[in-house]
């Protein structure tokens, strides 16, 4: 009964803050120097920080002999776990028995990206993956990653693969590849900004409509697309690691 | 084939082929910038974009193809694990 109070009051409290949230744009980050122009980074600083701390504090207290056994209650640290445990089920499908060596950036990516999309849903917050610059970056970083992963495991002769299958076709295959790979990582920005900017605006819009109930279902539908967008961002630079450290005949 | 590793290759599937219409999308672009930016630097304006832009679209498809080949790659895996004796 207590608990149900409490909700109810948090509700009555928060919805004037998002719907002023939402019509000026207002997050908390603005109030921090020079907060205009840097408030996403701060977002995702503060997102990137919370994480380690957490993670910290989960490891911490424990020995390492006592970390086999789960927490008998429903806690932090259970929740990532069964994420990570999801994602190494998928990430053993498609990388292969060589997974859990690059298991550590594509869990850390997809709950980096998660929390990220997720504090947009939090009034007086925007999500720092609707700017097109951290995407970018978040793209980048599995772009490099899974060239430097390819050259890692197949030496110099990963790049003979950008080369085609047939010698005499090669400079036609060449800027072909050049291309295809150049659009993975536009492609994985692109969606992730996408989705998750017209995920807040679809909000936004409802809450200048009808700042009552409504935009709550919207807000259900935000979690969904969060989680949704940051699995299949991790699972497409699984696909694309992949690509570059498994060497077929056919990529 | 459980109902767990059924709806994991949803998952994963849903992500793979919801990749490739942006995909294809994207590499015509980047054709389009790269034969924009090469024709500026060397005064060869219009045609090195043109060329650029078929590029562009060849890439796309061969995304598509390098999906279409995975996807039939599996789908052989597949085959070979029901039909095998004993199997599921």
């Amino acid at each position: 009964m207590r608990k149900r109070l409490l909700g109810i009051t948090a509700t009555a409290l928060l919805l004037p803050a998002t719907a002023m949230a939402a019509e000026h744009g207002f997050t908390w980050f603005q109030l921090l120097p020079e907060g205009g122009h840097f408030a996403p980074m701060y977002a995702a600083v503060t997102i990137a920080l919370l994480l380690v701390v957490i993670s910290v504090l989960a490891v911490s207290s424990k020995k390492t002999a006592e970390m086999v056994i789960p927490d008998p209650s429903f806690t932090v640290r259970n929740f990532f776990e069964l994420i990570l445990s999801f994602l190494a089920g998928i990430g053993d499908d498609i990388l292969g028995h060589h997974s859990k060596k690059y298991m550590p950036l594509l869990g850390s990516c997809f709950i980096f990206i998660l929390f990220m999309n997720l504090l947009g849903l939090i009034p007086g917050f925007l999500p720092p993956t609707s700017k097109m610059n951290i995407t970018i970056g978040l793209a980048l970083v599995i772009f490099l990653s899974t060239h430097f992963f390819g050259v890692k495991e197949n030496g110099i002769s990963y790049f003979k693969h950008f080369l085609g299958p047939y010698m005499p076709l090669a400079p036609l295959m060449l800027p072909i590849e050049i291309i295809s790979h150049l659009a993975r990582p536009m492609s994985l920005s692109l969606r992730l900004f996408g989705n998750i900017s017209g995920d807040h605006a679809v909000v936004a819009g409802f809450m200048a409509l009808v700042p009552f109930v409504v935009p709550s279902i919207f807000m259900g539908l935000g979690v969904f697309v969060s989680f949704m967008q940051a699995f299949v961002f991790t699972v497409l630079s699984m696909i694309y690691i992949a690509g570059a450290v498994v060497h077929e005949e056919e990529h | 084939m459980t109902d767990k590793d059924d709806r994991r290759s949803f998952y994963r599937e849903l992500g793979r082929y919801g990749a490739l219409g942006i995909e294809m999308s994207i590499s015509v672009v980047i054709g389009m910038a790269i034969g924009w930016y090469l024709d500026r630097w060397l005064g060869t304006a219009p045609w090195l974009m043109v060329v650029w832009i078929g590029f562009g679209f060849a890439a796309g498809v061969r995304s598509l193809y390098r999906a279409a080949i995975q996807a039939q790659r599996e789908a052989d895996k597949e085959e070979k694990k029901d039909g095998k004796p004993g199997g599921d």
